[in-house]
């Protein structure tokens, strides 16, 4: 790593959890969280798949 | 119609195991280490731009490509990726291009079996009490690096010697384990434990992170700035093309695309299974391991009581191995007496979330070998255990500097990954659309058709649009990234390091004994008067 690309880490990391931080963090964990949530009640109220008469 | 095979099809019990199946397939030690440290490394919350949009255009496109095409295999009674490929891509260069989508989880198993003998090895010490970093804090990093080598016997090559013995031993049982379970089946193995170590994994995972959102202050430093590190975004680094990379590579390993296993799994759904939610809830699934529990443990721990230093000026412990085998358990001494059972519960999680990928893995190789020989499951079973010991021998023996391992995972684990994504994308997106009157020139809408039939939600057209032109290109990017990053890098260490050359030569050697295989299934599926060039229409009609 670059002695800039240092100094920009260090004051990106210096600091405690930022407000934008939070935002992001919150808003992905929530996300994903939603989608796996709605998918799996969609999995398990869809009716289970007519025969394939095979 | 002549897609009927002569043996009872092989179905997925239920609809959430199939899909457990295939998340546990995804869930790996990717999500829990490699996650955190490329993005940690790449912007932290900066990150999750790129992130996501890989995963919207990169991502759950391929998922989906990878669904449909292995369901409609499945209507055809192929279950292999060459002759998947080959009713795909209309033809015998499809058909021995699907040679590497049985290599690639053939040798990624081979290493895949020594890393999960490692963490019960771990789990093992940790309960045991035998886990001793050092007598004070000065010890620890020397001390976690020493038991590692010792456990990978990375000082020098060779087997059954002194401690590596007691680590081969772990191997022994690991290995027996994943072969019992893909013996007994589809419903009775393989569904059956994901249904049962998915949510185990989840638990043992959301134990550590509780911990770790609890831990008090250390050397000035909280938790919060140990999420803060991981979250607070960069901006600078949205501008550099190496984020956008690192996003879409890590998207594409992370859901296990282009090995060959979704195409396997999805052959044993039924002909009026859906794709389309199942292959977004299995997506989703991995997500929320990854981003949920990933990027909420290790990093923000490792910077609790390490610091920044150990993580971003030495990027190669923020790496998975590194991570998880150097840096955690450093991290577990430091918190005490809870530090052996947090150790011991991570470890098992990672031993859960390597198994049921490394079972996914022998699943597409048994079904190749079934296939191609027309042998029963005992018989390919035998062959698929012989191989793999082979393999899984060819890495313990040659443990100095973890050689053995790097060069397969090089090319069978990233590399070849890459090409076979490629070709499938271009095969589904460009090949298969072949001869169809109702063609959009916007969209891959034969394809669309496919993921969209029995669908419990509808993919919008769009997503035809993406795969077709924006997937491929996505991926031709992440190619030339390792072109020109690695590849060159890689070719040259064969000439100074033997062992690297013959590791090359053994995957080779794997990869013609492959083709000498679909050579001979050519013959055995054409006599069986399987569509294996994809001419008829598995709904009906021709192709």
């Amino acid at each position: 790593m670059s002695p800039e690309a240092m100094t920009t880490e260090t004051a990106r990391t210096a600091s405690e959890l930022s407000t934008l931080g939070m935002s992001i963090m919150i808003v992905s964990l929530v996300g994903v969280l939603t989608l796996a949530v709605w998918c799996y009640i969609k999995v398990l109220k869809a009716p289970p798949p007519s025969s394939d008469n095979e | 119609m002549a897609n009927q095979s002569k043996k009872k099809s092989e179905h997925w019990g239920s609809r959430v195991g199939v899909i457990l199946a295939v998340a546990g397939s995804a869930v790996g030690l990717g999500n829990f280490l490699r996650f955190p440290g490329v993005a940690s490394q790449n912007g932290g919350g900066a990150f999750m731009i790129p992130y996501f949009l890989a995963l919207v255009l990169l991502g759950i496109p391929i998922c989906w490509a990878e669904w449909s095409m292995g369901r409609y295999g499945g209507k055809k009674g192929l279950h292999s990726t060459p002759a998947i490929l080959g009713a795909i891509g209309r033809g015998k260069w499809a058909r021995y291009l699907g040679a590497i989508g049985v290599l690639i989880p053939l040798v990624v198993f081979f290493y895949y079996s020594l890393i999960e003998s490692w963490c019960l090895r771990y789990v093992w010490l940790y309960l045991s009490g035998g886990m001793e970093l050092g007598a004070n804090a000065g010890e620890y990093v020397k001390g976690a690096q020493d038991v590692f080598s010792t456990i990978a016997a990375s000082d020098t090559n060779g087997l059954f010697r002194g401690e590596s013995l007691a680590a081969s031993g772990f191997w022994v049982g690991v290995f027996i384990l994943n072969m019992s379970l893909v013996y007994r089946g589809l419903t009775g193995g393989i569904e059956k434990f994901c249904q049962l170590a998915m949510p185990a994994m989840a638990i043992c995972a959301l134990i550590v992170l509780i911990r770790v959102l609890t831990l008090g202050d250390y050397g000035g430093r909280t938790i919060s700035d140990g999420l803060g590190f991981m979250w607070n975004p960069n901006w600078e680094y949205l501008s550099k093309p190496s984020t956008w990379l690192a996003a879409a590579g890590q998207i594409f390993f992370s859901l296990s695309i282009g090995f060959g296993v979704v195409l396997n799994y999805a052959s044993y759904l039924r002909r009026k299974d859906d794709v389309a939610l199942s292959g977004v809830t299995a997506s989703a699934t991995n997500e929320m391991f990854e981003i949920g529990l990933g990027g909420m443990i290790t990093i923000p721990a490792a910077f609790l009581f390490l610091g920044f230093a150990p993580i971003v000026v030495d990027p190669e412990k923020a790496t998975t191995f590194g991570l998880a085998f150097n840096t955690l358990p450093v991290v577990f001494e430091y918190m005490g007496g809870a530090g052996r059972w947090i150790g011991a519960t991570w470890f098992f999680m990672l031993f859960l979330a390597a198994i049921t990928s490394s079972i996914s893995m022998l699943q597409p190789v048994r079904a190749f070998v079934e296939e191609a020989l027309g042998v029963s499951r005992a018989k390919s079973g035998a062959i698929v255990t012989a191989f793999c010991a082979a393999g899984a021998l060819w890495v313990l023996y040659f443990s100095k500097g973890l050689v053995g391992m790097d060069t397969m995972d090089f090319w069978a684990g990233n590399l070849f990954i890459v090409v076979l994504a490629t070709v499938q994308v271009i095969l589904v997106g460009w090949v298969f659309q072949i001869g169809r009157s109702q063609e959009s020139p916007f969209g891959a809408t034969r394809l669309m058709k496919e993921i969209n039939s029995y669908g419990l939600i509808r993919v919008h057209k769009i997503f035809g649009f993406i795969m077709k032109y924006i997937s491929p290109l996505f991926l031709l990017a992440v190619l030339a990234g390792f072109v020109f990053g690695d590849l060159f890098e890689k070719i040259e260490a064969m000439a100074e390091k033997p062992v690297v050359a013959a590791t090359f030569g053994f995957i080779m050697v794997l990869l013609a004994l492959i083709v000498v295989a679909i050579r001979i299934g050519e013959k055995r599926w054409r006599a069986a008067g399987l569509d294996i060039d994809g001419k008829e229409d598995p709904e009906g009609g021709a192709a």
